[in-house]
């Protein structure tokens, strides 16, 4: 099959910011960070690139650190460096859980904080080399077609897999950008596109520019924070849904939540009708239940993908109700 | 039966390969290496059903390091299926490269070049223009009048139905007071082997053909390339030897990758591999039919089963005929309990779908999902424990009622349908019985009249199964050297399963020695004698009787050289400990290589050609399998806590590797129930293509599996010793299935188990 064999390709590793980004401008060059999403596109005939930059020498893409209760991290901190961070281990338990249910020891020890947040989706027709899909410059959405919904021409279905996007959303996580023209920060809500009108892009990152880091600001004060994910096995698997909760409660009533919901559409989401809709209710498990009735609403999964929904509430009320219980007890 | 004093036999000698395995020395087909060697790859047809217009190869055979392309015109004119793939050429012949698409992924064109990724790039450089035809892929759309044919002749195998009846099932259903109905359906799922199928061939200067594959039948191999390159009348030409192999599970059937090897390398004068990439093993490989079941139970006042009626429908894709497989579906419903009335009506039907082929199992898996969810369904209806349902209703020790079967000269079949005849032994009530003890097995017959909302549920569930032992002719040959080594000379395959170690230990037993002791050279036809090939749960029981016939004979003559040697009756001599021993015999013994050398013969050989079976009895396994789950009510996730897989393999040679066998087929079982299914396309093309996709049980999906051996030694098998190799994955996901049912009260009747299979059930039911 096509696919199998990897075309011939260059390899640059720059020292140096300036020379990864001037390279990044060639239209045929793909970054690498841990591969470990990349090379497999490469051999499903997913991508084909040309010019593979490795970011394993640039010094502003690594570090977790903390800046005046911020966290801030390098976009090619491996999820095993992560893990292993006293930082996140201590004062971000939301991250460290997602990161911690994410994929296998091996994976985690290559892939990166950024690379888990740019990958592209996990679709079974994207991947595959016998499948000119939508997101390869196809008109069909194969996925659409196999539940018997309008194909042609319809946008991708295809859900983020990302992990740390969910719960980087109900941090309210920046992203930091850089290009040849200089810097941006944007948040990341804006940087994961629903269905935009390029359907190559998953993630608001142009030719040539290049992600350096995400900064994560202050939590709330006295809040509790929960990370939940199902998929198909008992064993690892991208989520059929995951979600990432955090409460702060005022007495016994919610003051703040925060529910970000992947799985169901194609970029996670903040549930923000049913955030508001607790707020100054009691959190139980009545509550918690109408709000994941609430925070589902407004997804639109494709037909295979429906099973999903009951999932995502039963996830969404579980999360609510754990980080409930995880919210500090006022001294 | 067999001397009580076994010593190698039952004992769980170090697996004879496993050395070589662990450290990495052992040899698999893709590790020969030749001098010249010459890398291939395929051409797959991207349509479903088409005729090709024309080829060009021209531009693939210009690109540099291209040593050939080959396409249909090339080819022997000679078919692939028939001589290995069990059922005959129904819908005419199969040639190794095709110029009409049958399916998607259909092999059109070969090439051969200095490396992989060369041959691989040439592919894309093939011109094909292909005039697609209507396609068919639903076995039922398939049986229409009017349905695109798929091999030139209507779609339904063998032009009708197989019928198999015992007693009356018309009277049998009328005499019911209560007729229970199921509808059941099974996915298409694939061995997985580790090692994808592999193949390297080389002609030498005398037109000789040596071929490497990963083979499950040696001779089957041999006679069909020596029949496609004009060998046929001396096909000692053809070489097929087997390296070690990374799993069959009856499925490295397939000759068309020598036959692709054979002919580049024939084309290029330089030896040739082929091997498949994980993909091509999954889509393009041999998988397990899908079935479709309408099974009718009725029963008596009395809780007795007055008659079964079974509708089987398999697609088998355009190739393999699956008659085999759509025969053994049955044995399950017709003959797993005490029944008069019976009746199977089965439709093997050719789709352009996936090819489905032999694997391990062939069709029981099915047929058994079928049979003990309803059965469990129905014991929940009478509101009895499931497991007294069965002990009150499993097949009896003396055989299904009938007329008493008057013996011929002809073995009696291992899975036959007419009533009357006894088992040799039957411990089916003891696996029952024993399985429920260690398990902790609970009375139960619990209705859910009220379905629960949240959290997650436990529950408890069995299934029970009868499974041939396969009677193949076989056969083994000893050299005694005068070295005294004991060398064992057996055309069967050790695909990974352990066939080698239990064979040596079933040949060195009569001479006293430990399995270790024996030289084994397997799987080769330039030196071994013939075999059937493994398959069927034949290796312990037909190769193992062969085994144990020759090494006797052996013996026999190594006392009859003593006897010469040392001038003593041969009645007072006998072997102990791998020495010549008795009454006269001066010091410790005679040593066999000094017997052997005092002789002056050379070798002493043993030899042994067997038809195994018996005249007079049925020789099938029995198994109960009890599962315990966890169902999560709210994201359909299924669980499993622990398996006990209760056996009757009659004797077990070596406990060990019994273990072994049955935590392996329970661990493939597992992802055939819970979430393994080959996926295709409306169009046809396949969807999983490789393990993110194609998903097998993982470690954390293995739970504790605990094999349990409760037969007897059977009176007609080799020490007693009757088939394992493909009992354990038959009744495991009825198993799994029925704990489900136990544990959240909603019977799931297609496989697999996925959540949201689950979740879509809980929802239908509430």
């Amino acid at each position: 099959m096509a696919g199998e064999t990897i075309a011939e390709l260059e390899y640059a590793a720059p020292a140096s910011l300036a020379q990864a980004l001037e390279l990044a401008a060639r239209p045929d060059a793909a970054l690498l960070a841990g591969g470990t999403d990349l090379l497999g596109q490469i051999k499903d005939g997913a991508a084909s690139p040309r010019l593979l930059i490795s970011l394993a020498n640039l010094p502003e893409l690594h570090g977790v650190a903390d800046e005046a209760g911020s966290l801030r991290l390098g976009a090619a901190v491996t999820l095993h460096e992560l893990l292993r961070s006293d930082i996140v281990r201590s004062d971000w338990p939301l991250l460290y859980q997602a990161a911690a249910m994410l994929a296998t020891p091996q994976l985690r020890s290559a892939a990166t904080v950024g690379g888990n947040l740019c990958q592209r989706p996990r679709c079974w027709y994207f991947r595959n080399p016998r499948f000119d899909c939508f997101k390869k410059g196809g008109a069909i959405c194969f996925a659409r077609e196999a539940g018997g919904e309008t194909a042609a021409g319809a946008p991708c279905v295809a859900p983020s897999p990302s992990d740390l996007a969910v719960a980087l959303l109900a941090h309210d996580a920046r992203v930091q950008i850089a290009a040849t023209s200089g810097r941006r920060m944007a948040p990341l809500q804006r940087f994961v596109l629903p269905n935009g009108d390029d359907p190559l892009r998953e993630v608001d990152l142009a030719s040539g520019e290049l992600l350096i880091a995400i900064e994560l600001p202050p939590s709330p004060v006295a809040c509790g924070t929960a990370y939940v994910k199902e998929w198909d096995y008992d064993s690892w698997g991208f989520a059929s849904a995951n979600v990432a909760a955090v409460v702060s409660l005022n007495g016994s009533t919610v003051r703040e939540a925060r529910i970000a919901v992947g799985g169901l559409s194609v970029a996670p989401y903040r549930a923000r009708e049913a955030e508001s809709w607790l707020v100054g209710q009691a959190l139980d498990e009545t509550t918690a239940a109408a709000a994941a009735d609430r925070a589902i609403a407004p997804a639109e999964p494709p037909v295979i993908h429906r099973y999903r929904l009951p999932i995502a509430r039963a996830c969404i009320a579980r999360a609510l109700l754990i980080a409930r219980d995880a919210v500090p007890t006022a001294p | 039966m067999q001397a009580t004093e076994l010593r190698t036999v039952g004992a769980s000698a170090e697996r004879i390969d496993g050395r070589e395995k662990l450290t990495g020395a052992a040899q698999y087909t893709v590790d020969i290496r030749l001098p010249g060697l010459l890398h291939a790859a395929i051409l797959r047809a991207p349509l479903a059903h088409a005729r090709i217009v024309s080829i060009d190869v021209g531009r693939a055979t210009a690109l540099p390091g291209v040593a050939a392309v080959l396409t249909v015109d090339e080819m022997p004119r000679s078919s692939v299926e028939g001589g290995d793939e069990a059922g005959g050429e129904a819908g005419g012949p199969v040639y190794a490269l095709t110029d009409v698409v049958r399916r998607v992924g259909d092999e059109v064109a070969a090439v051969a070049a200095v490396d992989i990724d060369t041959a691989r790039r040439a592919l894309a450089l093939i011109d094909v223009a292909y005039e697609p035809l209507p396609a068919v892929f639903d076995p039922e759309q398939a049986l229409l009048p009017d349905a695109p044919q798929v091999r030139g002749v209507p779609n339904l195998v063998g032009g009708r139905p197989l019928l198999l009846e015992r007693g009356d099932v018309r009277r049998g259903l009328a005499e019911a007071v209560a007729v229970y109905r199921g509808h059941y359906e099974t996915q298409v799922t694939s061995g997985s082997p580790l090692e994808p199928r592999a193949v390297v061939a080389a002609w030498d200067e005398d037109g000789g053909l040596t071929v490497w594959k990963a083979s499950r039948f040696t001779f089957g191999d041999r006679r069909a390339l020596a029949k496609a390159f004009g060998l046929e009348l001396e096909p000692e030409r053809v070489r097929v030897v087997v390296p070690h192999v990374g799993a069959s599970y009856g499925n490295k059937d397939e000759s068309r990758i020598a036959f692709i090897a054979a002919a580049l390398a024939k084309q290029t004068g330089r030896p040739v591999r082929l091997a498949y990439t994980r993909g091509e093993e999954l889509a393009d490989g041999r998988l397990r039919h899908p079935a479709r079941i309408d099974l009718a139970i009725g029963l008596r006042a009395d809780g007795t089963i007055a008659a079964i009626e079974d509708r089987t429908v398999l697609n088998t894709g355009p190739y393999v005929p699956g008659t085999a497989v759509l025969r053994r579906s049955a044995h399950g419903p017709t003959y797993l309990y005490d029944c008069a009335n019976v009746r199977f009506e089965g439709y093997c039907v050719f789709t352009n779908g996936f090819v489905a082929g032999s694997y391990r199992g062939l069709g029981a898996p099915q047929g058994h999902f079928a049979l003990e969810s309803l059965i469990d369904e129905i014991a929940v209806a009478r509101g009895e424990d499931p497991l007294a349902f069965r002990l009150r209703n499993v097949v009896k020790p003396e055989g299904q009622p009938g007329e008493r079967y008057q013996p011929t000269e002809t073995p009696v079949p291992s899975q036959p349908i007419a009533g009357g005849i006894p088992f040799s032994s039957n411990g089916l009530r003891a696996c029952l019985q024993e399985g429920a003890a260690r398990f902790g097995w609970q009375q139960r017959a619990r209705p859910h009249d009220r379905l629960p909302e949240r959290g997650k549920y436990r529950g408890q569930g069995l299934a029970c199964c009868i499974y041939q032992t396969g009677q193949q002719p076989s056969s083994a040959q000893i050299e005694v050297g005068e070295d005294g080594r004991v060398v064992l000379l057996m055309g069967t395959v050790d695909v990974g399963q352990g066939g080698r170690t239990v064979l040596a230990q079933m040949a060195a037993e009569p001479f006293g020695l430990p399995a270790g002791a024996l030289d084994c050279r397997f799987a080769d036809t330039a030196s071994t004698p013939f075999s059937s090939g493994t398959w069927g749960s034949s290796t312990t029981f037909s190769s193992g009787q062969a085994a144990k016939e020759a090494a006797e004979d052996a013996v026999q003559k190594l006392l009859e050289c003593a006897s010469d040697v040392l001038d003593l009756p041969g009645a007072s001599l006998r072997v102990e400990d791998g020495r010549i021993v008795g009454e006269g015999v001066p010091g410790d013994g005679l040593s066999f290589g000094e017997a052997v050398r005092r002789v002056g013969r050379g070798t002493v050989q043993g030899y042994a050609r067997v038809r195994p079976g018996s005249l007079t009895h049925i020789i099938n396994s029995f198994a109960a399998h009890f599962v315990e789950v966890e169902v999560d009510v709210e994201t359909g996730l299924v669980r499993i806590l622990r398996i006990v897989a209760a056996h009757d393999c009659g004797r077990v040679v070596n406990p060990a590797t019994a273990a072994g066998q049955v935590r392996g087929g329970v661990t493939q079982a597992i992802g055939y129930a819970l979430f393994e299914e080959m996926l295709q396309h409306p169009d046809g093309r396949p969807i999983t293509d490789s393990f993110l996709k194609f998903r097998v049980p993982h470690l954390r999906e293995t739970p504790p599996i605990e094999p349990l051996f409760c037969g007897d030694p059977d009176p007609f098998a080799p020490y007693g010793a009757k088939a394992l190799g493909e009992p354990p994955l038959v009744p495991t996901a009825a198993a799994i299935a029925n704990a489900v049912y136990d544990a959240v009260g909603v019977r799931i009747r297609s496989l697999p188990l996925t959540p949201a299979r689950v979740l879509a059930a809980l929802a239908a039911a509430r």
